[in-house]
């Protein structure tokens, strides 16, 4: 048996030691991260989380390991999604999991030498892989949530950017502009149809102008989505205007045997604009 | 090996990366723009046929030299399901994919000389070349 209310009372009183030896012995150096920020709110968060660690291991020695695990699930996923430990590189993060396991290690055998001859050597043994087995499970669980959470920014960010690069803009009542810029892959042809659709609805839009001005390449996937937004558009009662084909794109996209004989061009923007204009006054 | 360049195909991003190589391939070679935008595009395509209908290949470009004559060419290879009807995919709109059906027969078109070999179950080869005019 591993448990031990002793030990557990000895560690409790040592985690706020333990927490200011472990900050005071931080190489505060890292070019990024929490463990090096000279914020005072950051610092005593950073130490806040630190103490709640220990309260929350030093239970290894007296609850039952389902109860052990599930009460630290809490303090795992709030580090997790923290956003000053997000920002900081995993292999830090790791390093201090291992710097604050030796400090367990350590305070073990100071446990085990103040009660010298109460505990067998075997007994401090097995505590010390204790500390071992439950920091690797707190350590795995926590590269899992941080994982989980690293990859849910990267979408938004993902999204934002997306967003960003199809601009829907009213540029009078009714009308509005897509510039389209740079490379158009599978996924952003859809974001860009169906955030397109969206815009035109939401806004009131009835006529939009595309301009492909930026974009230095149509294949026929590219012009496949581009003819499928503008059909899109029209069922919704907009009517598309392309403009600013680059020459050599032209030449390519007739080659492919594209056809855009039922699609409205201009040569560039400003004639599409003046063009409906005209349009607009008959 | 210095004048051939592969890119493998696994994912979209690498359709990208075999259009990018391409385009500075053929701007060291000389190609004009036209011809740069005609040699990206029939990479994309190739490109995108791997990804989508064997999953994986590789797209290798080459600067050739014939005589007095420099070129580029696209060497596309997978090893997926092959193509039965050479003729039928040469055909402008046929596709299996719901797609436009206009990349092989637009590669034809782009490319000077444009070779198909393929066989059922066994993959896909196409090369396609460029000349330096
Ligand atoms: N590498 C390949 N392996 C197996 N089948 C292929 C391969 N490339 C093309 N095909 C077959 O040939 C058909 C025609 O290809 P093609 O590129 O001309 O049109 P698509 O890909 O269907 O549509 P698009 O290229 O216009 O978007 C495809 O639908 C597919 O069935
Ligand atoms: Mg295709």
């Amino acid at each position: 048996m591993h448990r031990n209310q002793e030990l557990h009372t000895f560690l409790v009183e040592k985690a706020k030691n333990l927490t200011e030896e472990w900050y005071k012995s931080l190489d505060k150096s890292d070019p990024k991260g929490v463990y090096s920020s000279s914020i005072p709110e950051e610092i005593q968060k950073l130490k806040q989380q630190n103490y709640d660690f220990h309260l929350h291991l030093c239970k290894v020695f007296v609850q039952e390991e389902k109860q052990f695990s599930q009460e630290f699930e809490e303090w795992i996923n709030q580090i997790a999604k923290d956003e000053q430990h997000l920002n900081t590189p995993v292999q830090y993060i790791l390093r201090e999991f291992f710097h604050v396991q030796e400090q367990y290690l350590c305070y073990i055998d100071e446990f085990a030498s103040i009660h010298k001859g109460k505990y067998s050597h075997e007994k401090v043994q097995l505590w010390q892989r204790i500390i071992i087995r439950a920091f690797k499970e707190v350590i795995l669980r926590f590269v899992q949530e941080n994982q989980i959470y690293s990859e849910k920014k990267l979408l938004a960010q993902q999204e934002i950017i997306m967003e960003l690069s199809s601009p829907v803009i009213t540029i009078n009542k009714g009308a509005a502009l897509l510039p389209l810029v740079g490379d158009i892959d599978t996924t952003r042809a859809k974001f860009i149809l169906e955030h397109s659709l969206n815009e035109c609805s939401n806004k009131g839009i009835n006529h939009l102008y595309i301009d492909l001005s930026g974009v230095v390449m149509i294949d026929t996937m590219v012009a496949h989505q581009i003819f499928q937004l503008i059909s899109a558009l029209k069922m919704i009662g907009v009517q598309t205007t392309l403009s600013g084909l680059r020459p050599e794109v032209a030449q390519t996209t007739v080659q492919l045997g594209l056809s855009f004989e039922e699609v409205v061009i201009r040569s560039d923007l400003a004639a599409a604009l003046s063009a409906n204009e005209i349009d607009s006054v008959k | 090996m210095e004048n051939q360049s592969c890119v493998k195909i696994i994912n979209e991003w690498d359709i990208v990366a075999a259009r990018q190589l391409g385009r500075n391939v053929a701007k060291d070679l000389g190609f004009g723009t036209v011809d740069q935008a005609r040699i990206t595009t029939a990479i994309s395509e190739l490109a995108r046929n791997i990804y989508l209908y064997a999953g994986q290949g590789q797209v290798c470009i080459e600067k050739i030299y014939d005589g007095g004559k420099a070129g580029l060419q696209i060497l596309a290879a997978d090893s997926g399901p092959g193509i039965s009807d050479l003729r039928q995919v040469m055909e402008d709109g046929y596709s299996t994919s719901g797609g436009l059906g206009a990349g092989l027969p637009g590669v034809k078109r782009l490319m000077d000389e444009f070779v198909i070999d393929s066989e059922p179950g066994k993959g896909t080869d196409i090369k396609a070349t460029k000349w330096l005019r």
